[in-house]
């Protein structure tokens, strides 16, 4: 038996399991059953990260179903789904993120480009530097505002003099749109700003380090909706040079910023296709049941 | 009646009280159609109750108990005919202790003059008087308030804000226990401190290099003046509490970080109570393994290097006072490590910082009130600890630096000048108040400056 047939058995097998997992969760009462195959597009050409068959587990239950997606170049992937869905832990995944959880257990095939993440002798410490992530609740140290921005640049070593780092921070608060609040007070704590500012703040530590994917893990769920419209604008100025991947409960959101949309259904990705098509032609009873807010 | 008894009996009244007022609300409820009509809950009817019947009476019986014997005293004295009664102080508690014995019984009736005999049976018949009328007060005090509170159930009384109110003064009690406790404390040790001061002046004590305190108790015995100049006692605490810290705090600290950050979470739930067992291992038992085998240990590397060491050294004291004091820091500042948030680490960790940058940077300074409030403890330890310095580190109040000389201690110190019999008024005994006073003094200064430090390098998470 060669490769491709030991490969074919084995999806085969994982192919059956599928259909005894969607069965169990088959929901009854609207008929809606998890496709064996993510519908839509999941695959680009030439893509920044390259996810295959990735299943992750906690202990023994398993949170992430098979998931194989594409993230292109300097696009803005929107991953949606209702709450527990999987699609945190699957961004997690994408820098590790989950080491830090000891039961948590990732299986399948990661790559940042021709880098496998989750090679052994890959250095966590750099991986990370270069797929950055925000977090869902602002989360500044208690340090000063200028002290936060500088922390990245500091543990890699990226300014020889204190006027490289000073550039460091005053661009990465400009990209953040965050530096004509804070230019007079670099000084005061992190801590002091507002929710809004405070994730800003976060976004421009992120960036200060210069990583080529941002991870976002639902960064504006903390915050009221002017602070939401201006993160949003963010993202899609930062989008020119960052690819970024959004969680969101909002489908305006993932609608206003992103190109295109992965749905998440219970650990399985249903259907991933350009935002436009998602939200408008929905190929799958899920998505479309989610979409127009029957569930979610 | 026994005092004893008549608490009991109070116990079981105010029981009862509290069961009938129960009962009482649930009766009075039960017309109107459940307790959901009544004002308070019934639980709160049944505790002012309680209250009613617990409150005076034992207030009545504390300070029956508190100025019975004083007043029974006084009746007594005066029942002496006037030639017997005593002039001075001394002579009215010798009066007072002759009673007592014939009273109890102790001494013989016919050894003594009528009068006092006289005495004692007055008093024995005082004290049973009192007692009955005691008991006979606080029982009727119980049950008239027991009732009243009974009778006065009503679904529109307020009993949740009484009760509450009653409970609110005693915290308050409680509360002001312990800080007039401590002012008193501090109060007496500061007043005999004066005293001593008087006898010998404040610049010898705090300056003075020679540490002699054996004074001659009586005018005619052969002894020395005594010294009483502490700076030996300081250097040699300071010594002590130095080695000590340096020993703990590093071990502590690094444990702590292991078991918070790195530990497997069995090695975690196994290794951490058996770190806290070191802190219930009874000071005495330290002791004598410092003295025992550490010291001698050092004595024979020591000799071997060809250093001179005491067979009592500051440096075995000091050693098994760190291994002492370790789970202090550790268990203190494993506790505020990880009450450090997961998103201040998620952050750290999210733009490419290893743990050990984690930990240097944002977990360290978060954490820093409270690993400077278990090294704080520790070091009050160290400088309060008395037994493991006894035992290990000598009397000998020399002035060195250097650790493998016996020194000791202000602790060690107060414990030999208060031990044995003693005059109350001698330098000697009121010495140990100076000395007591210098502990507080030192202790509360560091904890002014750890504040300090605190408040300065503090990072203050959300």
């Amino acid at each position: 038996m060669d490769i491709a047939e030991k490969m074919n058995v084995f999806q085969d097998a994982v192919q059956v399991d599928r259909r005894v997992v969607a069965q169990e969760h088959m929901m009854t009462e609207e008929n809606l059953y998890i496709p064996e195959k993510t519908v839509g597009a999941p695959f680009v050409d030439d893509p920044k990260m390259r996810m295959r068959d990735v299943n992750v587990f906690y202990d023994t239950d398993q949170a992430i179903h098979g998931v194989s997606l594409d993230i292109g170049k300097n696009e803005v992937v929107a991953l949606i789904g209702p709450s527990g869905c999987g699609k945190s832990t699957f961004l997690r995944c994408m820098n590790r993120m989950n080491d830090t959880i000891d039961i948590c257990r990732v299986e399948g095939s990661l790559h940042l480009e021709n880098q496998d993440i989750y090679d052994p002798k890959l250095d966590v410490v750099e991986l990370r530097a270069r797929v950055g992530m925000v977090f869902q609740k602002p989360n500044p140290f208690p340090k000063s505002i200028y002290d936060n921005v500088a922390y990245g640049p500091r543990i890699h070593g990226l300014a020889n003099r204190k006027t490289d780092l000073d550039e460091i921070v005053e661009n990465s608060l400009r990209k953040a749109g965050l530096w004509d609040e804070v230019k007079d007070r670099l000084d005061s704590p992190g801590t002091g700003l507002s929710g809004g500012q405070q994730q800003r703040l976060c976004i421009a530590r992120t960036i200060a380090v210069s990583p080529e994917v941002v991870l976002m893990d639902e960064p504006c769920s903390a915050l009221d909706p002017i602070a939401t419209a201006k993160i949003e604008e963010l993202i899609r100025e930062l989008s020119e040079s960052y690819t970024i991947a959004i969680v969101t409960h909002s489908m305006q959101q993932a609608a206003r910023v992103s190109q295109r949309t992965a749905y998440f259904h219970l650990g399985w990705l249903v259907e991933m296709n350009d935002t436009d098509t998602v939200f408008t032609k929905p190929q799958h009873e899920l998505t479309e049941s989610y979409i127009t807010g029957r569930f979610g | 009646m026994q005092t004893g008894q008549l608490l009991l009996i109070l116990a079981a009244m105010i029981v009862t009280a509290f069961i009938m007022g129960r009962h009482r609300a649930l009766q009075v409820a039960q017309p109107l159609g459940g307790i959901r009509h009544l004002r308070s809950l019934p639980f709160y009817y049944a505790m002012r109750s309680a209250i009613w019947c617990a409150l005076p009476a034992l207030i009545v019986l504390v300070f029956w108990l508190v100025f019975d014997q004083t007043l029974i005293r006084i009746m007594v004295l005066d029942s002496l005919p006037a030639e017997l009664q005593p002039v001075d102080g001394a002579a009215r508690n010798l009066m007072l202790s002759q009673i007592g014995n014939v009273a109890s019984g102790a001494l013989p009736r016919d050894f003594v003059d009528a009068a006092v005999a006289n005495a004692a049976g007055r008093l024995n018949q005082l004290q049973s008087i009192s007692a009955m009328a005691m008991a006979v007060v606080v029982i009727v005090l119980a049950m008239v308030g027991g009732a009243w509170a009974w009778l006065r159930v009503s679904a529109r009384m307020p009993a949740r804000e009484q009760v509450e109110r009653v409970l609110l003064v005693i915290f308050m009690l409680c509360a002001v226990l312990a800080v007039v406790t401590t002012v008193g404390i501090v109060f007496s040790v500061l007043f005999e401190s004066i005293r001593f001061f008087g006898q010998v002046p404040i610049t010898d004590f705090l300056f003075g290099l020679n540490w002699s305190p054996q004074m001659a108790l009586r005018a005619d015995q052969v002894a020395s003046e005594g010294a009483f100049g502490a700076v030996p006692l300081f250097a040699g605490t300071l010594l002590i509490s130095a080695i000590a810290l340096i020993v703990a705090v590093p071990v502590g600290l690094m444990s702590a970080i292991y078991l918070a950050e790195y530990a497997h979470s069995k090695v975690r739930s196994f290794a951490k109570p058996a770190l806290e067992v070191l802190a219930g291992v009874p000071t005495v038992v330290y002791g004598f393994f410092a003295a025992l085998t550490v010291a001698p240990f050092i004595r024979d590397v020591g000799q071997s290097l060809g250093l001179s060491v005491a067979s009592e050294s500051a440096l075995a004291a000091g050693l098994v006072m760190g291994i002492m004091l370790i789970p202090f820091v550790s268990s203190l500042s494993d506790d505020v490590i990880t009450a450090v948030p997961r998103a201040m680490r998620d952050a750290s960790l999210g733009l490419g910082a290893t743990r050990s940058e984690t930990i240097k940077k944002v977990i360290f300074p978060a954490a820093l009130p409270g690993i400077m409030g278990g090294i704080l403890l520790a070091a009050s330890r160290a400088i309060g600890e008395t037994m493991i310095v006894v035992m290990a580190a000598g009397l000998a109040a020399n002035l060195t630096a250097n650790p493998l000389q016996a020194v000791t201690t202000i602790t060690v110190q107060i414990v030999t000048l208060l031990t044995g019999d003693q005059e109350f008024d001698s330098a000697k005994t009121l010495a140990a108040f100076a000395l007591g006073l210098m502990l507080f003094i030192t202790t509360l200064l560091m904890n002014v400056v750890a504040l300090h430090i605190v408040k300065k390098y503090r990072e203050q998470y959300e």
